[in-house]
Protein backbone atom coordinates (compact mmCIF):
# COMPACT_ATOMS: atom_id res chain seq x y z
CA UNK A 1 0.00 0.00 0.00
CA UNK A 2 1.52 3.30 -1.07
CA UNK A 3 1.10 6.51 0.98
CA UNK A 4 -1.76 8.13 -1.07
CA UNK A 5 -3.54 5.01 -0.30
CA UNK A 6 -2.70 4.63 3.06
CA UNK A 7 -4.09 8.14 3.46
CA UNK A 8 -7.00 7.72 1.54
CA UNK A 9 -8.40 4.67 3.41
CA UNK A 10 -7.44 6.51 6.82
CA UNK A 11 -9.52 9.61 5.88
CA UNK A 12 -12.41 7.59 4.60
CA UNK A 13 -12.92 6.24 8.20
CA UNK A 14 -13.87 9.94 9.04
CA UNK A 15 -17.24 9.25 8.64
CA UNK A 16 -20.00 10.77 11.13
CA UNK A 17 -21.37 7.50 12.73
CA UNK A 18 -24.33 7.72 14.87
CA UNK A 19 -24.48 5.52 17.86
CA UNK A 20 -26.49 1.98 18.24
CA UNK A 21 -28.76 3.46 19.93
CA UNK A 22 -30.57 7.03 21.19
CA UNK A 23 -28.49 8.72 24.03
CA UNK A 24 -30.51 11.44 24.38
CA UNK A 25 -33.07 9.97 26.17
CA UNK A 26 -29.92 9.33 28.95
CA UNK A 27 -28.11 13.09 28.60
CA UNK A 28 -31.76 14.43 28.85
CA UNK A 29 -32.25 13.09 32.59
CA UNK A 30 -28.81 13.84 33.20
CA UNK A 31 -29.30 17.24 32.73
CA UNK A 32 -32.19 17.54 34.64
CA UNK A 33 -30.55 15.61 37.40
CA UNK A 34 -28.28 18.08 37.34
CA UNK A 35 -30.39 20.77 37.44
CA UNK A 36 -32.58 19.49 39.98
CA UNK A 37 -29.10 18.64 42.04
CA UNK A 38 -28.17 22.13 42.13
CA UNK A 39 -31.29 23.60 43.13
CA UNK A 40 -32.06 21.54 45.90
CA UNK A 41 -29.07 20.28 47.60
CA UNK A 42 -25.71 21.36 46.36
CA UNK A 43 -24.25 24.73 47.36
CA UNK A 44 -23.76 27.69 45.30
CA UNK A 45 -20.29 26.60 44.09
CA UNK A 46 -22.19 23.68 42.64
CA UNK A 47 -24.91 25.56 41.25
CA UNK A 48 -22.41 27.52 39.44
CA UNK A 49 -21.00 24.54 37.59
CA UNK A 50 -24.04 22.83 36.91
CA UNK A 51 -26.59 25.28 35.65
CA UNK A 52 -26.29 27.02 32.30
CA UNK A 53 -24.58 30.42 32.38
CA UNK A 54 -27.53 32.84 31.13
CA UNK A 55 -29.91 30.98 34.00
CA UNK A 56 -26.90 31.31 36.43
CA UNK A 57 -26.98 34.80 35.92
CA UNK A 58 -30.09 35.35 36.25
CA UNK A 59 -30.07 33.96 39.60
CA UNK A 60 -26.73 35.49 40.59
CA UNK A 61 -27.65 39.14 41.40
CA UNK A 62 -30.67 37.72 44.16
CA UNK A 63 -27.76 35.22 45.43
CA UNK A 64 -25.34 38.34 45.50
CA UNK A 65 -27.99 41.09 47.20
CA UNK A 66 -28.12 37.84 50.22
CA UNK A 67 -24.52 37.65 50.62
CA UNK A 68 -24.42 41.36 50.78
CA UNK A 69 -27.37 41.58 53.17
CA UNK A 70 -25.37 38.48 55.07
CA UNK A 71 -21.87 40.44 55.02
CA UNK A 72 -23.85 43.67 55.97
CA UNK A 73 -25.45 42.19 58.97
CA UNK A 74 -22.34 40.72 60.46
CA UNK A 75 -20.46 44.08 59.68
CA UNK A 76 -23.33 46.35 61.56
CA UNK A 77 -23.33 44.18 64.16
CA UNK A 78 -19.92 43.97 64.83
CA UNK A 79 -19.53 47.80 64.22
CA UNK A 80 -22.51 48.31 66.81
CA UNK A 81 -21.47 46.37 69.58
CA UNK A 82 -18.15 47.95 68.99
CA UNK A 83 -18.71 51.49 68.93
CA UNK A 84 -22.25 51.13 70.69
CA UNK A 85 -23.91 53.67 68.30
CA UNK A 86 -27.83 53.52 67.85
CA UNK A 87 -28.66 51.97 64.50
CA UNK A 88 -31.90 53.63 64.51
CA UNK A 89 -31.36 56.28 61.44
CA UNK A 90 -31.01 53.01 58.77
CA UNK A 91 -34.81 52.20 58.93
CA UNK A 92 -35.88 54.57 57.18
CA UNK A 93 -37.68 53.27 54.18
CA UNK A 94 -41.60 53.36 55.05
CA UNK A 95 -41.81 49.34 53.67
CA UNK A 96 -38.68 48.16 56.02
CA UNK A 97 -40.05 50.56 59.28
CA UNK A 98 -43.05 48.30 59.19
CA UNK A 99 -41.25 45.17 60.11
CA UNK A 100 -40.53 44.13 63.17
CA UNK A 101 -37.83 45.99 64.94
CA UNK A 102 -35.80 45.33 67.80
CA UNK A 103 -35.72 47.60 70.80
CA UNK A 104 -31.82 46.66 71.53
CA UNK A 105 -30.47 49.56 68.71
CA UNK A 106 -27.43 47.15 68.40
CA UNK A 107 -29.52 44.90 66.27
CA UNK A 108 -31.56 47.06 64.19
CA UNK A 109 -29.53 47.85 61.57
CA UNK A 110 -29.13 43.72 61.01
CA UNK A 111 -32.66 43.49 61.53
CA UNK A 112 -33.16 46.23 58.60
CA UNK A 113 -30.57 44.60 56.23
CA UNK A 114 -32.06 41.37 56.78
CA UNK A 115 -35.84 42.55 56.13
CA UNK A 116 -34.55 44.49 52.92
CA UNK A 117 -33.11 40.89 51.99
CA UNK A 118 -36.04 39.36 52.36
CA UNK A 119 -38.16 42.10 50.36
CA UNK A 120 -35.31 41.32 47.45
CA UNK A 121 -36.14 37.77 47.33
CA UNK A 122 -40.32 38.02 48.03
CA UNK A 123 -39.39 40.34 44.92
CA UNK A 124 -37.43 37.58 42.86
CA UNK A 125 -39.83 34.76 43.78
CA UNK A 126 -42.42 36.69 41.93
CA UNK A 127 -40.33 35.95 38.62
CA UNK A 128 -39.49 32.39 40.15
CA UNK A 129 -42.10 31.35 42.04
CA UNK A 130 -40.90 27.56 41.44
CA UNK A 131 -36.77 28.14 42.24
CA UNK A 132 -35.95 26.08 45.18
CA UNK A 133 -32.65 27.96 45.11
CA UNK A 134 -34.45 31.37 46.42
CA UNK A 135 -36.77 29.08 48.70
CA UNK A 136 -33.97 28.10 50.06
CA UNK A 137 -32.16 31.88 50.54
CA UNK A 138 -35.36 32.64 51.85
CA UNK A 139 -35.46 30.33 54.24
CA UNK A 140 -32.43 30.92 55.18
CA UNK A 141 -32.86 34.87 55.68
CA UNK A 142 -36.01 34.02 57.57
CA UNK A 143 -33.89 31.66 60.00
CA UNK A 144 -31.33 35.09 60.27
CA UNK A 145 -34.69 36.60 61.46
CA UNK A 146 -35.60 34.37 64.23
CA UNK A 147 -31.77 34.24 65.61
CA UNK A 148 -31.83 37.86 65.49
CA UNK A 149 -35.41 38.24 67.57
CA UNK A 150 -33.84 35.05 70.12
CA UNK A 151 -30.52 37.50 70.14
CA UNK A 152 -32.46 40.20 71.64
CA UNK A 153 -34.95 38.07 73.54
CA UNK A 154 -31.42 36.97 75.45
CA UNK A 155 -29.96 40.32 75.87
CA UNK A 156 -33.25 41.22 77.44
CA UNK B 1 -40.32 30.71 27.88
CA UNK B 2 -37.66 29.85 24.96
CA UNK B 3 -38.94 29.18 21.77
CA UNK B 4 -39.45 26.06 20.65
CA UNK B 5 -36.73 25.11 17.66
CA UNK B 6 -37.25 24.74 14.40
CA UNK B 7 -35.12 22.57 11.62
CA UNK B 8 -34.24 26.06 9.61
CA UNK B 9 -32.75 27.17 13.03
CA UNK B 10 -29.08 27.60 12.76
CA UNK B 11 -26.46 25.89 15.01
CA UNK B 12 -25.97 29.30 16.95
CA UNK B 13 -29.24 30.72 17.29
CA UNK B 14 -30.16 26.81 18.28
CA UNK B 15 -27.38 27.35 20.61
CA UNK B 16 -28.48 30.78 21.77
CA UNK B 17 -31.87 29.42 22.95
CA UNK B 18 -30.20 26.26 24.89
CA UNK B 19 -27.75 28.96 26.64
CA UNK B 20 -31.03 29.87 27.84
CA UNK B 21 -32.67 26.99 28.90
CA UNK B 22 -34.13 25.48 26.15
CA UNK B 23 -33.33 21.92 26.20
CA UNK B 24 -35.58 21.28 23.08
CA UNK B 25 -32.93 23.25 21.52
CA UNK B 26 -29.81 21.63 22.91
CA UNK B 27 -31.46 18.21 21.67
CA UNK B 28 -31.68 19.31 18.06
CA UNK B 29 -27.91 20.24 18.31
CA UNK B 30 -27.67 16.76 19.43
CA UNK B 31 -29.52 15.10 16.92
CA UNK B 32 -27.04 16.97 13.93
CA UNK B 33 -24.18 16.40 15.16
CA UNK B 34 -24.21 13.17 17.42
CA UNK B 35 -22.93 11.33 14.25
CA UNK B 36 -19.79 13.54 14.31
CA UNK B 37 -18.99 13.30 17.54
CA UNK B 38 -19.77 9.39 18.32
CA UNK B 39 -17.48 9.05 15.58
CA UNK B 40 -14.44 10.68 16.91
CA UNK B 41 -14.72 8.98 20.32
CA UNK B 42 -15.69 5.69 19.34
CA UNK B 43 -12.33 5.86 16.98
CA UNK B 44 -10.12 7.09 20.14
CA UNK B 45 -11.57 4.25 22.29
CA UNK B 46 -10.53 1.60 20.41
CA UNK B 47 -14.34 0.68 18.59
CA UNK B 48 -15.41 0.17 22.10
CA UNK B 49 -19.20 0.91 21.92
CA UNK B 50 -19.92 0.92 25.18
CA UNK B 51 -17.37 3.31 26.50
CA UNK B 52 -18.03 6.02 23.34
CA UNK B 53 -21.59 6.01 23.96
CA UNK B 54 -21.12 6.92 27.74
CA UNK B 55 -18.53 9.30 27.29
CA UNK B 56 -20.25 10.98 24.56
CA UNK B 57 -22.92 11.36 27.11
CA UNK B 58 -20.48 12.85 29.22
CA UNK B 59 -19.42 15.20 26.33
CA UNK B 60 -22.86 16.65 26.00
CA UNK B 61 -23.83 17.03 29.56
CA UNK B 62 -20.14 18.92 29.28
CA UNK B 63 -21.43 21.08 26.52
CA UNK B 64 -24.20 22.11 28.05
CA UNK B 65 -22.82 23.23 31.36
CA UNK B 66 -20.04 25.14 29.23
CA UNK B 67 -22.68 26.34 26.96
CA UNK B 68 -21.67 30.15 28.10
CA UNK B 69 -18.18 29.78 27.20
CA UNK B 70 -19.07 29.13 23.15
CA UNK B 71 -18.04 32.59 21.70
CA UNK B 72 -19.77 31.75 18.33
CA UNK B 73 -16.65 32.60 16.62
CA UNK B 74 -15.78 28.98 15.27
CA UNK B 75 -18.76 26.79 14.06
CA UNK B 76 -20.75 24.85 16.96
CA UNK B 77 -20.11 21.45 15.68
CA UNK B 78 -16.19 22.40 15.53
CA UNK B 79 -16.68 23.56 19.53
CA UNK B 80 -18.61 20.53 20.26
CA UNK B 81 -16.32 17.94 18.26
CA UNK B 82 -13.32 19.83 20.21
CA UNK B 83 -15.20 19.68 23.28
CA UNK B 84 -15.93 15.48 22.85
CA UNK B 85 -12.34 14.68 21.97
CA UNK B 86 -11.20 16.19 24.75
CA UNK B 87 -13.32 14.46 26.69
CA UNK B 88 -12.21 11.39 25.19
CA UNK B 89 -8.42 11.97 26.21
CA UNK B 90 -9.39 13.11 29.79
CA UNK B 91 -11.15 9.32 30.13
CA UNK B 92 -7.98 7.92 27.81
CA UNK B 93 -5.16 9.80 30.28
CA UNK B 94 -7.42 9.02 33.78
CA UNK B 95 -6.47 5.40 33.24
CA UNK B 96 -3.08 6.08 31.55
CA UNK B 97 -1.44 4.06 34.68
CA UNK B 98 -3.81 1.39 35.03
CA UNK B 99 -1.90 -1.80 33.41
CA UNK B 100 -4.33 -2.05 30.61
CA UNK B 101 -3.36 1.63 28.72
CA UNK B 102 0.35 0.00 28.82
CA UNK B 103 -1.08 -3.63 27.83
CA UNK B 104 0.70 -3.81 24.50
CA UNK B 105 2.79 -1.82 24.03
CA UNK B 106 5.53 -3.34 22.83
CA UNK B 107 4.26 -5.76 20.52
CA UNK B 108 2.01 -5.09 17.02
CA UNK B 109 -1.23 -5.50 17.59
CA UNK B 110 -3.38 -9.00 17.06
CA UNK B 111 -5.91 -8.54 14.31
CA UNK B 112 -6.38 -11.92 13.66
CA UNK B 113 -5.35 -14.54 11.15
CA UNK B 114 -7.62 -13.52 7.90
CA UNK B 115 -6.09 -12.07 5.23
CA UNK B 116 -5.85 -8.12 4.72
CA UNK B 117 -8.13 -6.35 2.14
CA UNK B 118 -8.21 -2.97 1.97
CA UNK B 119 -11.92 -2.85 1.39
CA UNK B 120 -12.62 -4.01 4.67
CA UNK B 121 -13.60 -0.98 6.77
CA UNK B 122 -14.43 -3.21 9.29
CA UNK B 123 -10.94 -4.65 9.70
CA UNK B 124 -9.04 -1.57 9.63
CA UNK B 125 -11.25 -0.69 12.14
CA UNK B 126 -10.28 -3.56 14.43
CA UNK B 127 -6.31 -3.25 13.67
CA UNK B 128 -6.66 0.11 15.00
CA UNK B 129 -8.74 -0.50 18.16
CA UNK B 130 -5.65 -3.07 19.04
CA UNK B 131 -3.14 -0.71 18.65
CA UNK B 132 -1.80 0.87 21.96
CA UNK B 133 -3.70 4.14 23.43
CA UNK B 134 -0.94 6.64 23.13
CA UNK B 135 -0.38 5.50 19.55
CA UNK B 136 -4.34 5.09 18.43
CA UNK B 137 -4.66 8.77 19.73
CA UNK B 138 -2.07 10.22 17.95
CA UNK B 139 -3.05 8.05 14.58
CA UNK B 140 -7.07 8.60 14.60
CA UNK B 141 -6.08 12.70 15.53
CA UNK B 142 -3.63 12.78 12.92
CA UNK B 143 -4.36 10.37 9.89
CA UNK B 144 -7.87 9.98 10.35
CA UNK B 145 -9.08 13.09 11.78
CA UNK B 146 -6.88 15.56 10.04
CA UNK B 147 -5.11 17.35 13.06
CA UNK B 148 -1.83 18.84 13.30
CA UNK B 149 0.71 17.36 15.76
CA UNK B 150 1.14 20.80 17.44
CA UNK B 151 -2.76 20.59 18.15
CA UNK B 152 -2.42 17.52 19.05
CA UNK B 153 0.38 17.71 21.26
CA UNK B 154 -1.39 20.72 23.15
CA UNK B 155 -4.80 18.48 23.93
CA UNK B 156 -2.91 15.82 24.80
CA UNK B 157 -0.01 17.58 26.55
CA UNK B 158 2.47 15.78 24.92
CA UNK B 159 5.79 17.03 23.58
CA UNK B 160 5.66 18.12 19.51
CA UNK B 161 8.28 15.15 18.83
CA UNK B 162 6.00 12.48 20.98
CA UNK B 163 2.97 12.86 18.85
CA UNK B 164 4.89 12.53 15.84
CA UNK B 165 7.32 9.91 17.15
CA UNK B 166 3.73 8.14 18.39
CA UNK B 167 2.31 8.44 15.29
CA UNK B 168 5.30 6.72 13.61
CA UNK B 169 4.93 4.22 15.80
CA UNK B 170 1.61 3.51 15.21
CA UNK B 171 1.70 3.62 11.92
CA UNK B 172 4.45 1.00 11.78
CA UNK B 173 2.08 -1.43 14.33
CA UNK B 174 -0.69 -0.82 12.07
CA UNK B 175 1.46 -1.86 8.61
CA UNK B 176 3.16 -4.99 10.58
CA UNK B 177 -0.49 -5.60 12.46
CA UNK B 178 -2.27 -5.65 8.89
CA UNK B 179 0.99 -7.33 7.37
CA UNK B 180 1.57 -5.11 3.96
CA UNK B 181 -0.43 -7.27 2.33
CA UNK B 182 -1.36 -5.01 -0.77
Amino acid sequence: MNEFQWHRQMRDLAQPEPPSRDLWPAIAARLERADEHADTSAPAATLHTLTPPVRRSRLLPWAMAASVAAVSVLAIGLAQRSAGVSAGSVAATPALARSWQPKDPRLSGAAVELQAARLELAQAMQQAPDSPYLHRLMHRTQQQQMRLRRLENEAG
Amino acid sequence: MPPTPTAQATDNELARDALRGSTAAFETLYRRHVGRVHGAVLRLVGYDHGRAEELVQEAFVKAWQKLGSFRHESAFGTWLYRLSVNTALMALRSQASSPIYDAGEDGPPDVGEEPFCPAERRELEQAIAALPPRARVVLVLHDVEGWRHEDIARETGMAVGSSKAQLHRARGLLRRALGERS
